[in-house]
């Protein structure tokens, strides 16, 4: 037997896999368990919150605008009405004067 | 007929208790009226127009100040296309309602009949009535709180309001002679 077949032979001999050896190839191709991303988790909460309370902000001042007009509104009857009061005592004012004269 | 309605009712649960007058028994005549305006602002809605006021304005801020004793506004003003929508029955159940406080205007004529209310409370006046009742029109204003005509008078060409002070001093005079 030459160094050649003698190398071979051994090169070709039958060894016994490792005992981990099929739980390791298992672990290696099973599926990866998903990693939990919570950045964009978080990111995503503080733009609700930001939403929210933009919109909240939103909505105050939504209504202390349709206040603001309702007394804007308010004022412009009240004078109104008032200014038509006066106008009647005015005229019965110079109504009397000139009856008096 | 072009209908119009502007409203404001963002407290209605409270406005009875608010009110000094039950501007409610209008309500019937809403759908009478080609215009009707409802105008219903509380104590806090009062301060929340107030926080929209400009205080650098000369003008708001004189309408600031007045807000600060107000507890509240209440106006129902109806328009209507032909004289006779209401009835006299209509303005003196208001007028009933008005027991106790001072008429310090009183103008009746033919067709028209307006009147100006004041609650008082010593010296403070605590609300004020605008009863205002035209062929056409019918307006009733409440203002409720500490109000001082010297502060409708300030307002006076800024928002149309006239001096309210001399318009009582005239119509005493008128009812004196």
């Amino acid at each position: 037997m030459t160094d050649f077949e003698r190398d071979l032979k051994e090169a070709l001999k039958r060894r016994e896999p490792p005992r981990d050896l099929t739980a390791g190839i298992m672990a290696r191709i099973a599926p990866q368990q998903p990693r939990f991303h919570w950045r964009p988790l978080v990111a995503i909460a503080a733009a609700l919150v930001v939403f929210a309370g933009g919109f909240e902000q939103y909505q105050q001042y939504r209504k202390g605008q349709e206040a603001k007009q309702q007394l804007m509104l308010a004022l412009e009857i009240t004078a109104q009405k008032l200014a038509v009061a006066t106008d009647k005592v005015n005229e019965l004012n110079q109504r009397r004067i000139g009856h008096d004269q | 007929m072009i209908s119009k309605m502007w409203l404001a009712a963002l407290a209605l649960p409270a406005l009875a208790a608010a009110q000094d007058i039950p501007l409610n028994l209008l309500d019937p005549l809403g759908p009478k009226a080609t215009e009707t305006v409802q105008v219903n602002l509380d104590g806090s809605l009062l301060q929340m127009a107030a926080k929209f006021l400009n205080g650098k304005d000369a003008d708001e801020a004189k309408v600031k100040d007045l807000l600060n004793g107000l507890k509240g506004i209440y106006v129902r003003s109806f328009k209507f296309e032909k004289a006779g929508e209401y009835s006299a029955a209509d303005v003196d159940r208001m007028r009933g309602q008005l027991k106790g406080w001072n008429e310090i205007v009183n103008v009746r004529g033919p067709k028209e009949n307006t009147g100006i209310y004041l609650k008082t409370d010593g010296q403070k006046i605590q609300g004020l009535v605008v009863l205002a009742a035209e062929p056409m029109e019918l307006t009733v204003v409440n203002i409720v709180g500490s109000i001082q005509p010297e502060q409708l008078k300030d307002l006076s060409g800024k928002f149309g309001i006239p001096d309210l002070g001399d318009a009582a001093k005239k119509a005493g005079k008128n009812r004196e002679e």
